[in-house]
């Protein structure tokens, strides 16, 4: 053969592979018959897509992250914005459900963050700290969350009692629907427990106040400094309003029964905390003690105890150890039973608080000299003694807690000048209605919270079961969108298109679009075995910077540290994306058929279902569960 | 440029000079080098290339099986056990005639367990359909490499090039490697005869019947004999850039020679060494390396050793239960020559043991002056 008219392919089979093979093989030349094993003519004949008993759909599913949030924030859809370097979308995303972002970009729990696949790959995204930038930036920027627009919906006249996360709730999601709302509280300054309960080491009041903005500029008015007194009955107060959301918190204070104790000496906890936040002295008398007026907030050289296992008995003591005082917590249980966010509870002990557990208090002891006496002479503090008893975990109670049993005979006693009661606070429905009936009825409230008096709703702290910020929000934009739907003679109570989620959280956003669902194909929240990992890379997860335990614990300044824009998107950037199409491509990269199609300008994918042969191939290597294969 | 490099590295540089696409290879001592040198150039971005870190081997060979089928450059890199575990997919390469290069590192096979250079992995696989071209040095492995791209797929057949372990693969010599437009020159994009391609498709790889399958070994068979015309004109094309010559065998002092040292692989220098140790005793004595192992040029080696008394060759490998791999490759290539030589055997070097110029030396003068015995001699072996 000559050296350069060699060819792989002899032409003339080249030609036959192209145009059909003329003959039967049998006929042909070996120059005919092509070297490879290649089909006469094309595949696309063959239409794989007969065979197929299921079929592949792209889906939205609920991401785990909104399923575990309270409030129904879109977190996927603003990490994804974030990640894309869309600020201006990321912010409407985040405000189109979130009333505080701010707020709970600083005191939520994070149920989001426990409930985040990655959590079980590397660390969840911290998606607090990405919502606290991002509630930051909005404030800032002042942006409003879209309101509606269209004509045809009646609006109404809403009376909101309380102005805590829950009442703030409501009015932000009534206003946006385009009613009139009043927020009443009964405080010189709205904010109710934001204001007067979480510490301002958690929670700036400046930023607090540029959350209250954003409801005052889309048309919220604020009654301040007005108790609600009801003479006769609520129902009256539907005279004047169209529809009233009560949230006035679980005002009603527990009492952890110490005998013996002289007035003034045990100071509950939320007192505490609300004299903390508004300046006045945190404890009864001090000018009693001979010291100087100025330093009146000064708890220097006193020894507090702390009752109680809780968020509020948490935030009382770092609250008290920041004005200086010595500070332990008694608990009656262990750590694992305390109901106090672990992460306070962490702070609390770095910042140098005791806490002494399987301990209750008994009664004030000797020596209980009236408030103003003279100090003891015993090394400076505790001019009283405290009789504490021991206790072991018996069997669990209706908790599911183990139940603390007293051991006998383990009395002890602790020195101590005030004892700060953080053991419980429970809703009262007796300050809102004289009304004995009334009362009951308010008690009896379905999940839109409706109750028992037609035109009356509660919310919050008042009727929840999970006392947090993020559920008193939830229950707020719920009930609001519930009040709303009965103001335009659609509610269904038992119509449950747009709620989602572990919490049964309502979407807003959808509402307001003239939805009634919540967008998703599957609202089953995707779990990490739904995903394939083997597409995702490790990437540490990063937190917000805090002030080092020595320097905070001197004043009442934010602990966490801003972070830089750089960090944000870091951190949005790790998100997975659970049950969200991003438009990767691994479907179509992977599909035998080549029956995935990705249109070369808007890089969108679909099927093409004439090829597609139901193998679920695209299904298992997608990365985050946003194929489903369907019969 | 000159620089003084590995000879694992002269072959990243080939393969980023010949701009291959597609790398997909699973490390093994004496290779990893290769591969690993490749995969900064790819994160460096000085070659563009999708870099498939495979499972193992069968995979590494699967996956640039899958590359090459669209149309792309592929390489891959292994030695070895590596080596053996593809061997399912080189045939799968050959009889679907795509231009696959994969560097070789010759390593012995265990057990026992070794790391050490000899030839048996690469000459295990010599019926796959492969070409096979063994280097001397680390210019050679480079220049090599670079030709391997061209001349398969011009051929349309995979090809190896095979370097020794250790004595190539992680000693650092000068190479001289050629600039980038140099070689864009030489070595255009390659242009497939036939592609999977989603606008044109077909099936490939089916079956095909008895009417028809052996034809399609006839073509690999006719490629694989037009391919040392191919060879020799791409070999010459490329002395011709760059001033360096590679044939597909390497003759030394064979001018006036009675007798010739034939092997391949840095064993070939030791060989022109030994042959200056043997001419210094008046013995006429001349040496000839085999680059191009597959095809085997039949012509070339007759006119080579035509008229020679005697021809000793040394293998690296063994087929056990009969001898030599290449002194079966002689015997049978000269058979029907009527002035062949008297061809001896030589098994050395197994398992990484030295052969040195020395050694080679004193071999062949024995077997010169006391007469070769048979099929098979083992040099430097403990017997008793």
């Amino acid at each position: 053969m000559s050296k350069t008219d060699f060819h792989i392919i002899p032409p003339r089979s080249l030609d036959y592979i192209h145009h059909g093979a003329p003959k039967p093989v049998a006929q042909m030349t070996v120059d005919e018959i092509p070297p490879v094993a290649i089909s006469w003519g094309r595949t696309t004949v063959f239409k794989t897509g007969s065979w197929r008993n299921v079929t592949p759909h792209y889906v939205r599913r609920l991401p785990p992250c909104r399923a575990g949030c309270p409030v129904g924030n879109d977190v996927e859809g603003w990490l994804e914005a974030v990640g894309n370097r869309d600020w201006v979308e990321a912010v409407r995303l985040l405000i189109d459900e979130q009333p505080l972002p701010s707020v709970c970009g600083r005191v939520c729990y994070h149920p989001c963050e426990t409930a985040c696949n990655r959590g079980q790959f590397d660390g969840a995204v911290s998606i607090r700290a990405v919502e606290r930038f991002l509630g930051d930036r909005a404030a800032r920027l002042g942006v409003l969350p879209a309101s509606r627009t269209g004509k045809g919906s009646s609006s109404g006249r809403i009376l909101v009692v309380g102005s805590g996360p829950s009442g703030l709730a409501a009015a932000w999601t009534l206003a946006r629907l385009g009613h009139r709302v009043e927020v009443m509280e009964r405080a010189q300054l709205p904010g109710g427990l934001l204001r007067y309960g979480i510490p301002a080491y958690r929670l700036p009041r400046d930023v607090l106040d540029r959350e209250l903005a954003r409801l005052s500029r889309i048309g919220v008015t604020f009654r301040r400094g007005t108790a609600l007194l009801v003479d006769g009955c609520l129902a009256d107060l539907r005279h004047d309003y169209d529809a009233v959301y009560l949230a006035p918190g679980a005002a009603g204070h527990r009492s952890s029964g110490i005998s013996g104790a002289p007035d003034g000496m045990v100071v509950g906890a939320i007192e505490f905390l609300k004299n903390v936040s508004d300046g006045t002295p945190p404890l009864p008398s001090p000018s009693l003690e001979g010291g100087d007026v100025s330093l009146s907030n000064s708890l220097i050289n006193k020894k507090i105890v702390v009752i109680g296992g809780g968020n509020s008995a948490i935030d009382a003591a770092r609250s008290a150890l920041r004005l200086g005082a010595d500070v332990t917590i008694l608990y009656r249980r262990t750590r694992a039973e305390m109901p106090a966010y672990e992460d306070e509870v962490e702070a609390a002990l770095v910042e140098g608080v005791n806490v002494d557990f399987l301990v209750s208090p008994v009664r004030i002891v000797e020596n209980a000299p009236p408030l103003g006496s003279p100090p003891v002479e015993r090394g400076g503090m505790g001019k009283f003694n405290l009789q504490c008893i021991r206790n072991r975990l018996g069997r669990p109670d209706d908790s599911g807690r183990r139940r603390p049993e007293p051991v006998s005979g383990s009395e002890f006693t602790v020195q101590v000048d005030y004892v700060v009661d953080a053991v419980g606070e429970y809703p009262d429905p007796a300050q809102l209605t004289p009304d004995g009936d009334e009362q009951s009825a308010l008690a009896a409230v379905d999940i839109w919270g409706r109750t028992g008096i037609d035109g009356i709703w509660v919310g919050g702290d008042f009727s929840g079961a999970d006392r947090t910020v993020a559920h008193a929000i939830g229950a707020g934009k719920r009930s609001a969108v519930a009040i709303d739907m009965v103001l335009n003679g659609r509610f269904d109570p038992s119509a449950d298109g747009l709620l989602l989620g572990f919490d049964r959280s309502i979407t807003v956003g959808r509402y307001l679009e003239g939805d009634l669902t919540a967008g998703y194909d599957n609202p089953e929240p995707v779990e990490v075995s739904d995903l394939n990992l083997a597409y995702h890379s490790h990437s540490p997860r990063t937190r917000l910077n805090e002030a080092s335990p020595e320097r905070r614990t001197g004043d009442f300044a934010e602990i966490a540290q801003d972070w830089r824009v750089r960090s944000v998107i870091r951190e949005a950037s790790r998100c997975f994306h659970c049950g969200t199409c991003d438009s990767c491509g691994n479907c179509h990269i992977f599909c035998p058929d080549g029956a995935v199609v990705r249109d070369p300008v808007t890089m969108e994918l679909s099927i093409n279902l004439d090829y597609c042969k139901g193998c679920g191939v695209c299904a298992s290597e997608c990365p985050r569960a946003a194929i489903e294969m369907w019969k | 440029m000159k620089k003084v490099i590995t000879a694992n590295h002269a072959v990243s540089h080939a393969v980023r000079l010949a701009r291959v696409e597609v790398i997909a290879a699973y490390p093994i001592t004496p290779q990893t080098s290769v591969v690993e040198e490749l995969s900064e150039m790819c994160g460096r971005g000085d070659l563009d290339a999708t870099f498939i870190h495979s499972e193992a081997e069968h995979s590494a060979m699967s996956a640039a099986i899958g590359a090459s089928m669209t149309g792309v450059r592929a390489f891959t890199a292994t030695s070895s056990q590596g080596l053996a575990h593809m061997c399912e997919m080189l045939h799968w390469a050959a009889g679907s005639r795509l231009p696959v290069v994969m560097a070789e590192v010759n390593r012995s096979l265990a057990p026992p367990w070794t790391i050490y250079t000899d030839q048996q992995d690469s000459l295990s696989q010599r019926d796959t359909g492969w070409m096979q071209f063994y280097c001397r040095d680390n210019q050679e492995v480079l220049d090599t490499t670079i030709l391997c791209f061209k001349i398969a797929e011009r051929v349309g057949l995979p090809a190896m090039l095979v370097l020794d372990a250790f004595v190539l693969s992680h000693t650092s010599e000068a190479v001289e490697i050629p600039d980038q437009g140099l070689v864009d020159g030489f070595l255009p994009g390659r242009k497939a005869e036939f592609k999977l391609d989603p606008h044109e498709p077909h099936a490939y790889g089916g079956m095909m019947n008895v009417d028809c399958w052996m034809e399609s070994r006839w073509h690999l068979q006719n490629a694989m004999e037009a391919a040392v015309g191919i060879v020799e004109e791409e070999a010459a094309a490329w002395e011709k850039l760059v001033g360096r010559r590679l044939r597909p065998l390497l003759p030394y002092r064979m001018e006036d020679a009675e007798a010739a040292i034939v092997c391949a692989g840095t064993a070939a220098w030791t060989a022109t060494l030994a042959v200056d140790i043997l001419r210094e005793k008046g013995l006429k004595v001349g040496s000839i390396g085999i680059w191009m192992f597959r095809p085997f040029p039949v012509d070339q080696f007759r006119r080579m050793t035509g008229g020679l008394e005697k021809l000793i060759v040394v293998d690296r490998s063994c087929s056990y239960g009969h001898g030599g791999i290449f002194a079966q490759e002689a015997r049978s290539v000269l058979y029907d020559v009527d002035d062949k030589p008297e061809i001896i055997g030589v098994i050395a070097g197994l398992g990484g043991r030295e052969i040195t110029a020395e050694g080679l030396a004193n071999e062949v003068e024995n077997i010169i002056r006391e007469g070769g015995d048979g099929l098979i001699r083992w040099m430097d072996v403990k017997v008793k």
